[in-house]
């Protein structure tokens, strides 16, 4: 079962090619996920070292450690980056009015979901400090209802607040969890 | 209030769907990690009661010996706005005259579409394959104590020990990786190295001798969990031509299946692995005398093991056994013996503990006993014969 350079290279562009529309096809799918490295033989002598001095990545030797310490005050933010990006996450799908980053303050414009035309959201978010915590982020939303061809306010109930906040949370610990596990 | 619970579904069922795939972005890190191990080993050797010892010299080899294996890695990397991964890996290994690299690689992830390691390092049979599960030390032992080169100056003796080391283990080749993201529990493995050297491309990379050409590997492999009980499945095959040059030699080739139970703590599962190599490495001759000759069967091994964790101690044992064919090497020994290694069998068992003193600092203990039947080159005394009861206990501290 020789085979020459050229057919081993045939080989090797099929079963790339393969493999990497294998991938892509895997990758439409809801729940396709990388692997981490952890869950390779990277190298079996490594693999049977229990827990590390340093945390599970070693010594920080250049670069921000700060940015896992303090749970991801990102470049350029003022407030916590995961709980920042979190907030756009799953505020995204309304039309943004303001964000300001160093503030932490996200405003959107009105929204109206599609099954429920005659009424309108508005929302205001905070992101509190720079510590990835669950008391960090603060959503207050606004809302109202058409009467006679006019939009008027009505009172939001608490629960939706808070429900809101915890799917950023959720979203800020998924974040976390993907940046740990690289 | 119909109306206010409508809505209030309607904003965050909106909110769920709407969540896009955005990644935490991480400014680019140089991380150094690494690891100190020192173990002091017992040994009792049949073969260390002759007259003429493992070195050939007509005194008895030291009984006890004290060793320490280190690794310092040097990873450099961040990670895109888009959740591309990217590092560049230099592994290190200090010997007593200078540093040599171990592995040296870079690798691209994505959160979606895969991971792709570029350079030195294991290929994609290796990474993804499933083992049994081996008390700590299981290589250390095998590869360190259990059977030492027999007769120096012999490049096929020496290649008898590391029977039991896992598929294409230490083959750290130049190649090109590329490992699918999981999905419905499966993950798939693909690697193919042109020439087999390690830091190839210096000079006529298509000429090099004593090394496997256009090497491939597979894998396919399986985890899942029902009802608390975890399950993992694994195949992986490796592929290549022989050295250029190398006549009368099958072209190598090796195939593993493995297949692991856990459940609360517990660990049990085996694997099987098989094909045209011979010596140490399934599917990997490191040595061009290695190469299985046409005429002889193909070479076979099997490990079964079982293992407990209960924080912070670890126990784990494993048995295996491993047949070659070395019907070819009806050749002279240093003591002018001939013998004919045709059907030649090992068998191992091993059962170690650990114990985590601190993070990063673990202590180990591990009995190894191996026995070995009609093996080639031992003095005629042995008649193929050798018994092998070791001792390990060390420590190992990682940073």
């Amino acid at each position: 079962m020789d085979f020459g350079g050229k057919q081993a290279m045939r080989r090797f562009v099929t079963l790339g090619g393969a493999l990497a529309i294998t991938g892509m096809l895997a990758a439409c799918g809801q729940q396709v996920r990388t692997p981490g490295a952890d869950e390779y033989n990277l190298n079996p002598e490594q693999n049977e070292v229990r827990g590390r001095l340093f945390g599970t990545d070693g010594l920080v030797l250049f670069g921000s450690r700060s940015q896992r310490d303090d749970g991801g005050a990102g470049p350029g933010l003022g407030v916590n980056a995961f709980l920042w990006r979190a907030t756009l996450d799953t505020l995204g799908f309304m039309p943004l009015v303001s964000a300001d980053p160093f503030g932490g303050v996200i405003i959107t414009d009105w929204f109206t979901p599609a099954d429920a035309p005659g009424e309108r959201f508005k929302a205001n978010a905070y992101v509190l400090g720079r510590q990835l915590r669950s008391d960090g982020v603060r959503v207050q939303l606004f809302r109202q209802v058409q009467q006679g061809g006019q939009w008027v306010d009505v009172p939001t109930a608490q629960r939706l607040n808070t429900e809101m906040e915890d799917r950023v949370l959720a979203r800020a610990r998924e974040l976390r969890v993907q940046s740990a596990g690289r | 209030m119909r109306k206010l619970l409508l809505g209030t579904t309607a904003v965050i069922g909106a909110a769920l769907l709407a969540a896009p795939a955005v990644q935490a972005q991480e400014a680019p890190t140089v991380r150094i990690s690494g690891w100190v191990q020192f173990d002091f080993a017992y040994i009792d050797d049949r073969l260390d009661r002759q007259a003429i010892g493992i070195d050939g010299n007509t005194r008895r080899q030291q009984q006890y010996d004290m060793r320490t294996d280190s690794r310092i890695t040097v990873r450099g990397g961040g990670k895109t706005a888009t959740g591309l991964a990217y590092s560049a890996t230099i592994v290190l290994e200090p010997t007593t005259a200078n540093v040599t690299s171990d592995q040296v690689y870079i690798t691209l992830a994505s959160p979606t579409l895969g991971t792709v390691h570029l350079g030195d390092l294991r290929g994609a049979a290796t990474l993804m394959q499933v083992r049994a599960p081996l008390p700590f030390g299981f290589n250390t032992a095998t590869t360190f104590y259990a059977l030492r080169a027999d007769f120096p100056g012999n490049a096929a003796s020496s290649q008898l020990r590391d029977m039991f080391r896992g598929i294409s283990h230490a083959n750290d080749s130049t190649k090109f990786t590329y490992l699918s993201p999981q999905f419905a529990g499966f993950d798939l493995g693909f690697s193919f190295s042109p020439t087999g050297a390690e830091r190839s491309y210096s000079g006529p990379a298509r000429s090099v001798a004593g090394f496997n050409r256009n090497q491939i590997q597979l894998a396919l492999r399986y985890r899942g969990n029902f009802g608390g009980v975890g399950v993992a499945a694994g195949f992986g095959m490796v592929h290549a031509s022989r050295p250029t040059g190398a006549t009368g030699v099958r072209n190598p080739d090796g195939y593993t299946f493995g297949l692991n139970v856990s459940y609360a703590g517990f660990r049990l599962g085996g694997e099987y692995s098989f094909g045209n190599y011979r010596g140490r490495d399934v599917g990997r001759p490191a040595n061009a005398v290695m190469h299985l000759p046409r005429g002889n069967n193909q070479s076979q091994q099997w490990i079964i093991g079982a293992g407990y964790s209960f924080a912070p101690f670890g126990v784990g044992i494993a048995y295996g056994q491993s047949y070659q064919d070395f019907r070819d090497q009806g050749v002279a020994n240093n003591q002018g013996v001939v013998r004919n290694g045709r059907n030649f069998r090992m068998e191992t068992l091993q059962v170690g503990g650990t114990y985590a003193i601190a993070p990063g600092l673990s202590a180990f203990a591990l009995y190894h006993y191996s026995t070995t039947r009609n093996q080639p080159f031992l003095p005629a005394a042995l008649n193929g014969r050798r018994n092998i009861n070791s001792f390990i206990v060390g420590t190992r501290l990682s940073f």
